[in-house]
């Protein structure tokens, strides 16, 4: 999930950026507004975490690998607005450092991993908390790591099926040069399979264990 | 606490099983995160954005590998750990130190 450099064009790479500016700046804001200081090692934990999840590439026989983020399991343990900063920053290390997403990349991907995906994992999670109660909190953070994984994957598949349309030369891609109909079921199939049950058990686990041992970090 | 750091430290201990499944199933890398050179041999073509955009930046530990290491799994499994033990560090220090920062001088209500 993470795109490299060359994948995405400058229409789509410098929007993300701008983008993500404002996230985040916008998020930092509300992180401090709201952020108690005994949070601190936890936010760092959590960064951690999804750092380290993300190297356990989750292989299909003969074909391809995934990962989990993790990012829905924060949002739900320290807030959607705590997520977007700590997996940004492990995203920005790994482009910087592994070269695991390109660096012209990072606003896109941190768009897809550090804000799409933990802010519609969190929604649902809140949701699906509140009709099934707090005995079925296993469940209802699976099913929202499940989901939040999925439409990262479906942004990230959707930004690399566009280029087509977006730059080519005498009918010759000049970056990603699948269209949507290649990009879409390519990353999905993966993702609605078994990458998205791994989220959904490393979230539910995440959650479950978290509010157990320290209730509400929050 | 101790434990969350604790199970972080696993983590960092058996990440090779990131790069070992893999390899053991044969299932080659993530979709669309090819080189320039593989895509070429997909499609036929090099994309000459793409070709330009991916020579920008050269990772000190690719693919969080340590070149000195060697391209055998097991050298490879070891600069796995290294690269996670080295990133996790970089990680902690930088959201701890923003985390410092946004809570300075600010006292919890019990």
């Amino acid at each position: 999930m993470h795109i490299p450099d060359g994948y995405l064009g400058p229409y789509t790479y410098v929007f993300f950026f701008l983008v993500m500016a404002g996230l985040w700046s916008y998020g930092g804001r509300r992180l401090q507004k709201s952020l108690k200081a005994r949070q601190v090692p936890f936010l760092a934990v959590g960064a951690a975490f999804s750092f380290l999840v993300m190297m356990f590439n989750v292989p299909i026989p003969a074909g391809t690998t995934g990962h989990a983020v993790g990012a829905v399991a924060i949002a739900i343990i320290l807030g959607p607005w705590a997520a977007l900063l700590t997996v940004s920053v492990a995203l920005i290390i790994q482009a910087l450092l592994f070269g695991d997403g390109g660096i012209t990349a990072i606003g896109a991907n941190a768009f897809n991993m550090a804000f799409l995906m933990p802010f519609i994992g969190y929604l649902v999670f809140v949701v699906l908390n509140r009709l099934q109660g707090e005995k079925r909190v296993f469940l209802s953070a699976a099913i929202a790591g499940y989901i939040g994984l999925n439409f990262a994957a479906l942004a990230t598949a959707v930004e690399l099926g566009i280029q087509p349309l977006l730059h080519s030369v005498a009918g010759r891609p000049l970056y990603c040069p699948y269209p949507l109909t290649i990009t879409v079921p390519a990353m999905m199939i993966g993702h609605l399979l078994p990458f998205g049950f791994v989220e959904a058990i490393v979230t539910g686990f995440v959650v479950t264990f978290m509010r157990k041992e320290w209730g509400e970090v929050t | 606490m101790r434990k969350l750091w604790i199970a972080l430290l696993v983590l960092v201990l058996i990440s090779p099983l990131g790069i070992i499944l893999p390899a053991l199933f044969d299932s080659g890398s993530a979709w669309g995160e090819w080189s320039s050179q593989q895509v070429g041999e997909m499609v036929g073509f090099i994309p000459k954005g793409m070709e330009k955009l991916e020579a920008l930046w050269k990772a000190p530990l690719p693919d969080y590998s340590l070149p000195l290491f060697g391209q055998s799994l097991k050298g490879l499994s070891l600069g796995y750990i290294v690269s996670a033990f080295l990133g996790t560090l970089l990680v902690v220090a930088l959201v701890y130190g923003i985390g410092l920062y946004m809570t300075r001088g600010r006292h919890d209500a019990p």
